[in-house]
C-alpha cells in the first residue's frame, strides 16, 4: 500500500484516533508520518498531548476544525438569528459568531455569555444536556455553596409554614435574611 | 528526577499517566485573539501567582531544536511549540506540576508520573490549582464550569490520560475491538500500529473525553477502573501467549542489538523497545530496569540525541550512530 500523502513511498506506519466515536485513520509512510506530527496534524502516540484540533485544509487531515464546524452549525441555519447573530460581536474579543463557528473555538470567556443562545446547542452535542459538576474557583465555591444553602433554607421555612409552625419559621426567615446580607 | 527515571504502579503495563487542567483568566480574551501586549500582561500575571517556586522559560527565545526537545520529553504540547505569540513554561521540581502559559488556554497546568498514578498526578495538580486560584480571578461559569478555548473542555477542564505499552493484544489484534469499547465508554483512545507485530511500540494512549456534568474524581475513578481491566486482561494475555521459541528468539535478538549494534534507527529502535519491554514484564530479559528503557523513549529521539551529545547539527545517519552509542551506554 502507498503512503495516501505522498502517494510514493510504501506506507508502514497507520494512525488511528478515535474521538467521541469520530475515527480517523492515515496510512502513510514513516517520513509523511513524522512531518505531520511535527506539524501537529496528527499527535504522536508517544506523547499525552491532545491533537491540536486545528482546521486543516490541505486534503489530508480530517480537522477536527471541520467537525465542531459541523456541530457549531452554519450561521444563517440558526433559526432567528439572521440579524442578531450576523452583526454582533463579542463586547471583549470582538469575534462574531461566525469566527467561532469557523475556529470551532470561542474567542474569549465572555464569548459563552454573549452568544449562550447560540452555543448552548454546540456544548449540548458535545457533552449533552448537563451543568459543571467538580471544583470551582474559591470565590465561586463560597458563592454556590450560598445559593445550595439557601435553597435548603427556603425547602424548610415553605414546610414549617405548612405545619404552621411559626416560631421555627420566623427563625428560618431571619437565618435567610442574614445569608442574604452577607452577599 | 523525571518520569521516567522513577518505579511506579503496574509499569509492566502502563508507562506513564498525566492529568492536566485548563484554566483561563476573566477579562482576557483566549491566546488565539491576545495581542502582544495583553498576552504580556497575561503571562506576567500567571508568573506572579505561582511565584518563586515555579521557574519560568520563555520559550520565544530558544531554538527550535530546543524546542523540539521540550516536545521529544514531553513537557510542553506541539500547540505550545506551534504557539506565534508570547508563551512559556513555568516548573518546579519540588511540586512535580508545569503550567504552559498561553497555549491554546491563558494555562495548562500538568502533572506525568511514573505507571498508572492518576490520582496521585490529580492532588499535585490540584494543589498547583489552588495556588493559581488564589492569586488570579479565574473564568468560570455556574452551568459551563471552568471556560476554556475549545468548548470540549468546558466544565472541569481536566483531561486525564494513561499511557499504555499493549503487546499482546496488539498481537492477539484485540486493539479494534478494545478501541471500539472505550469509544461507547466516552474515552479516547490513540495509537500506533504497524505491519509487524510489534512496530511502533505497541503503546497506546486512553483518555477521557467528557469534561462537562462530570466530577473530577468521578472521570478518574471510572478511566482508573477500566486501566485495571486492560491491565488485567493484557497480563492474562501475555501469560496464554506463554514463552515460546520465537518470541523467545525475538526478544534477545531485540537485547543483542542494543548491546552491539554500531547503528540504530528510530523505527528500528521502537520496534526493538517494545520486543525488550515485553522481556523484561515476562522475565525473558534480565538486569534491564523499565525505567532504563522507558528513559530511551526520550533520550534517543533525535532532538535529545542531539542536545545531549552536544551534536547540533548531526544528520540522520550520525543520529543512527549517536542513537547506538547512547542505547549502550545506558543499557549497560
Amino acid at each position: 500500500m502507498l503512503c495516501q500523502r505522498c502517494k510514493k513511498k510504501e506506507a508502514n506506519v497507520f494512525y488511528r484516533e478515535s474521538i467521541n466515536g469520530k475515527e480517523t485513520n492515515y496510512s502513510l509512510c514513516s517520513d509523511c508520518a513524522r512531518e505531520m506530527e511535527e506539524k501537529g496534524e496528527i499527535k504522536s502516540h508517544l506523547s499525552h498531548f491532545e491533537s491540536s484540533h486545528q482546521p486543516q485544509s490541505n486534503g489530508y487531515t480530517i480537522g477536527l476544525g471541520d467537525l465542531f464546524g459541523s456541530l457549531f452549525g452554519a450561521v444563517s441555519a440558526v433559526p432567528g438569528a439572521r440579524e442578531s447573530t450576523l452583526g454582533k460581536r463579542c463586547s471583549l474579543c470582538g469575534a462574531s459568531y461566525a469566527d467561532i463557528s469557523r475556529a470551532g473555538k470561542a474567542g474569549c470567556p465572555k464569548c459563552y455569555s454573549e452568544f449562550s443562545g447560540e452555543l448552548s446547542g454546540t456544548v449540548n452535542r458535545i457533552h449533552g444536556n448537563t451543568a459543571h459538576r467538580g471544583r470551582a474557583p474559591k470565590a465561586w465555591k463560597e458563592k454556590l455553596d450560598r445559593t445550595a444553602l439557601l435553597e435548603s433554607l427556603k425547602k424548610e421555612l415553605s414546610e414549617a409554614i405548612k405545619k404552621e409552625e411559626f416560631e421555627k419559621a420566623a427563625e428560618l426567615r431571619d437565618k435567610i435574611r442574614a445569608v442574604e446580607s452577607s452577599n | 528526577m523525571k518520569w521516567y527515571e522513577m518505579q511506579g504502579k503496574d509499569k509492566d503495563v502502563v508507562i506513564s499517566s498525566r492529568v492536566r487542567l485548563a484554566r483561563n483568566i476573566d477579562g482576557y480574551p483566549f491566546p488565539s485573539r491576545l495581542d502582544e501586549k495583553s498576552a504580556q500582561e497575561v503571562i506576567s500575571k500567571v508568573r506572579a501567582a505561582f511565584g518563586d517556586a515555579y521557574t519560568y522559560t520563555d520559550l520565544t527565545a530558544l531554538t527550535p531544536l530546543e524546542i523540539r526537545g521540550y516536545v521529544e520529553r514531553q513537557e510542553i504540547s506541539q500547540d505550545l511549540a506551534n504557539a506565534k505569540g508570547p508563551h512559556g513554561l513555568l516548573t518546579s521540581d519540588k511540586s512535580g506540576v508545569s503550567v504552559m502559559v498561553c497555549e491554546e488556554d491563558h494555562m495548562r497546568l500538568q502533572c506525568v508520573m511514573s505507571g498508572l498514578a492518576l490520582k496521585e498526578a490529580y492532588e499535585l495538580v490540584a494543589e498547583a490549582d489552588d495556588v493559581a486560584d488564589s492569586a488570579l480571578d479565574i473564568a468560570f461559569d455556574e452551568k459551563l464550569g471552568y471556560l476554556t478555548h475549545c468548548p470540549t473542555n468546558l466544565g472541569t477542564g481536566m483531561r486525564a490520560s494513561v499511557m499504555m505499552f499493549l503487546p499482546a493484544m496488539t498481537m492477539s489484534r484485540q486493539i479494534q475491538s478494545l478501541s471500539a469499547q472505550l469509544q461507547k465508554l466516552g474515552l479516547t483512545v490513540r495509537g500506533m500500529y504497524g505491519e509487524g507485530s510489534s512496530a511502533e511500540g505497541c503503546i497506546y494512549q486512553i483518555s477521557n473525553q467528557i469534561t462537562l456534568g462530570i466530577t473530577e474524581e468521578e472521570t478518574l475513578d471510572k478511566l482508573s477502573k477500566i486501566i485495571d481491566q486492560i491491565v488485567v486482561s493484557e497480563r492474562q494475555l501475555r501469560e496464554s501467549v506463554g514463552k515460546n521459541d520465537e518470541l523467545c528468539d525475538r526478544i534477545a535478538r531485540a537485547e543483542g542489538v542494543f548491546r552491539y549494534a554500531k547503528m540504530i534507527s528510530s523505527s528500528e529502535f521502537m520496534k526493538l523497545y517494545a520486543d525488550l519491554r515485553l522481556g523484561i514484564s515476562t522475565d525473558i530479559t534480565q538486569g534491564i530496569s523499565f525505567e532504563k528503557l522507558d528513559s530511551l523513549l526520550v533520550r534517543v529521539m533525535p532532538a535529545n540525541l542531539m542536545l545531549e551529545s552536544e551534536q547540533l547539527s548531526a544528520d540522520e545517519k550520525q543520529r543512527d550512530k549517536l542513537r547506538a552509542e547512547k542505547i549502550r551506554s545506558i543499557i549497560g
